[in-house]
């Protein structure tokens, strides 16, 4: 380095004075991290006439590419991006700050693509960085990929077709790594080639909030996730998940700790005609295709999770499902509140038809592993034609009662039709008279003062109040039923 | 020796001051891993990962892959799969390659679910050790292709 190169040029004192200057100087600039400076633009432009990579990305001579306003933007500023299709892939430079985050996001009223760049945003070794509102596909890899990084904000992004189907090729749509403190909202994260949201790698204290996530698919195994959590300590919180290869939630091993809270899974059920490794064939109808979906919530060799206010509806293996834990270990997981309705029924048959689901049954399910530290209550359950409805341990139950005699848990369960609006279009609010309105435990760990579409909790004045908690008008499920006059959404 | 060395050996020292301020900011610039349209060399934090990363760490992958193809065979213990995740885990763990990093986090999550479906003995546990083991041969798969073996 250079300092030490000049040492023995000079006397002690001169070197001394050089060293005093230089440790001075740099402590000075280097404790604050890069940013505009005092009169410095906070905006740089990207895309559009006369723009140019060589300039300062000027309104009036803007950059042509996001990756070189990635380069130079630095704490406080925003990139402001022109409509367009961009093939370049954003990789920021810098830093931003808590107080002044780097942002990227359309022009008012733009439409902006990535298409086709390595990753849309790698964000790695860089926070506070938000990525808002763009839309990224057909990347050769997973669409965002962030790497050991904080205050990171994902919001009102579309990314989807990231990957091809091929073994070796696939891509997630957010790989989601090392990342801490961060948000997660409001995306569309359809159509790729693995999982949607993938959280790994020490992943912990986001907020995976509000995003939906959908029709991902592996298409040569059945293993695409809505939301994949292999990391501790995350918030997963009024998301909607659905028809997706394998499960619409999951907590695999890393992911102890997780609050899985107000999100709609449903319809992780499919059926293709490629031929998977590992597909369940029906017996009549295409009998040489594969039965694609798995749970509506899966937590497998995880401890310590809550699942709390959840709708979970008609997939294909058991709706809730904890399975896996270690021998002799305290799996803890609070399962509450949550309305879990014909799951594990009427798989399709790929003619038309159905056939008996062939895998794990139950609109909740407990493993013999899984039951150590667990409960279970306030959830309400239904199934439209005969089957399990719960399995405690290794045993199956065709109804609630049954199972709460058995098991001990669930006393105030519900067995019911819990009366959604519209299940088969996706519409899981509650219609007037439904059981699920004014019941849930408001104390139960996660549970909140909105339901998954941000809606207040509100007193149905023609439903007594059979709840428990601070609040015993809160409904059981993700969404809280409004009625047309509400007597207020606090006690 | 520098190059800038020899010149400065006849500066006053008002003129050394000001040069290792010069210096200092420099230094704070780069390792705030700022960079200027002149081409100012990125901090190691900042931007790609040299190449020789990537050629480096997939020169030891053989030992990985051998490893995680052990692990997935009939009859393997969970004590050989936990072995195999350890070293996915160390690579993802010490790689500076977003991409190899990636895909041995792949590889190591995959693996630990996969040890779970072996020291599990439940009704399911062959199936899910069926799903699992078909992840990591895509895994493996991956990293194949990147590391060209």
């Amino acid at each position: 380095m250079a300092p030490a190169a000049l040492d023995h040029t000079r006397t002690p004192r001169r070197s001394a004075a050089l060293a005093a200057g230089v440790l001075v100087a740099g402590l000075g600039l280097a404790a604050v991290p890069l940013g505009a400076a005092d009169g410095a633009v906070t905006t740089l432009y990207v895309g559009g006439t006369g723009c140019s990579d060589a300039g300062t990305g000027t309104a009036s001579v803007p950059y042509c590419t996001i990756a070189k306003a990635a380069k130079v933007a630095v704490a406080g500023q925003t990139v402001l991006v022109s409509s367009g299709t961009y093939t370049d892939e954003v990789f920021p430079w810098h830093s931003g700050t808590s107080g002044s985050p780097i942002v990227f996001q359309p022009a008012a009223g733009a439409a902006v693509t990535i298409s086709g760049a390595k990753h849309g945003f790698t964000i790695s070794n860089q926070s506070w960085i938000t990525v808002s509102g763009f839309t990224i596909e057909s990347s050769p890899r997973d669409g965002i990929y962030v790497y050991n990084a904080t205050g990171v904000t994902l919001t009102g992004n579309t990314v989807r077709t990231s990957g091809q189907r091929v073994s070796g090729s696939t891509a997630y749509g957010m790989y989601l790594n090392a990342m801490t403190g961060s948000v997660v909202s409001g995306n569309l994260v359809t159509n790729n080639s693995a999982s949607g949201i993938f959280l790994t790698n020490g992943s912990t204290g986001n907020q995976i909030v509000g995003n939906e996530s959908s029709w991902n698919a592996y298409g040569y195994v059945r293993n695409a996730v809505g939301i994949d959590l292999r990391a501790p300590g995350n918030v997963v919180r009024g998301n909607r998940v659905h028809d997706n290869e394998d499960s619409g939630i999951q907590s695999y091993p890393g992911g102890d700790n997780n609050t899985v809270v107000d999100n709609v899974s449903y319809h992780n059920m499919g059926f293709t005609t490629t031929v998977q490794s590992n597909c369940s064939q029906p017996p009549t109808g295409n009998t040489a295709g594969c039965l694609t979906g798995d749970h509506g919530i899966d937590n497998y060799g995880v401890t310590g999770g809550s699942v709390v206010g959840n709708t979970v509806y008609a997939n294909v293996s058991a709706g809730i499902n904890l399975e896996g834990v270690a021998s002799g270990t305290t799996a803890g997981y609070t399962i509450a509140d949550n309305v879990a309705v014909d799951n594990a029924i009427g798989c399709p048959d790929g003619a038309g038809g159905t056939f008996k689901c062939p895998r794990t049954r139950g609109n909740i399910r407990v493993d013999a592993t899984s039951q150590l530290g667990t409960s279970v209550d306030f959830d309400l359950v239904n199934l439209s034609v005969a089957g399990t409805m719960m399995i405690w341990g290794s045993t199956s139950y065709t109804s609630l009662s049954a199972f709460r005699s058995a098991s001990g848990q669930e006393p105030r369960g519900l067995q019911a039709d819990p009366r959604f609006s519209n299940a088969s279009g996706g519409v899981f609010t509650l219609q007037p008279g439904s059981p699920a309105i004014d019941s849930a435990n408001s104390g139960a760990p996660g549970h909140l003062a909105t339901d998954a579409a941000g809606q207040p909790r509100a007193d149905d004045p023609s439903t007594a109040n059979t709840g428990v908690g601070a609040r015993s008008y809160d409904d059981r499920g993700a969404y809280e039923y409004q009625p047309t006059t509400s007597t207020g959404s606090t006690p | 020796m520098s190059p800038t060395a020899a010149p400065l050996r006849r500066r006053p020292p008002v003129a050394g001051v000001v040069l290792a301020i010069g210096v200092a900011v420099a230094t704070a610039v780069v390792a705030n891993g700022a960079t200027s349209d002149a081409g100012t060399v990125p901090s190691r934090s900042a931007g790609p990962p040299p190449v020789s990363s990537l050629v480096s760490d997939c020169a030891s992958m053989g030992t990985v892959l051998a490893a995680a193809s052990g692990a997935t065979a009939p009859g393997a213990s969970a004590a050989t799969v936990g072995g195999a995740r350890g070293r996915a885990a160390t690579v993802a763990r010490s790689t500076t390659s977003d991409d190899v990093r990636e895909l041995a986090q792949n590889l190591a999550d995959d693996l630990a679910a996969y040890r779970v479906a072996v020291s599990t003995a439940t009704s399911d546990s062959a199936q899910r050790r069926a799903d699992i083991g078909a992840m990591v041969r895509g895994d493996l798969a991956a990293l194949r292709r990147l590391c060209h073996r």
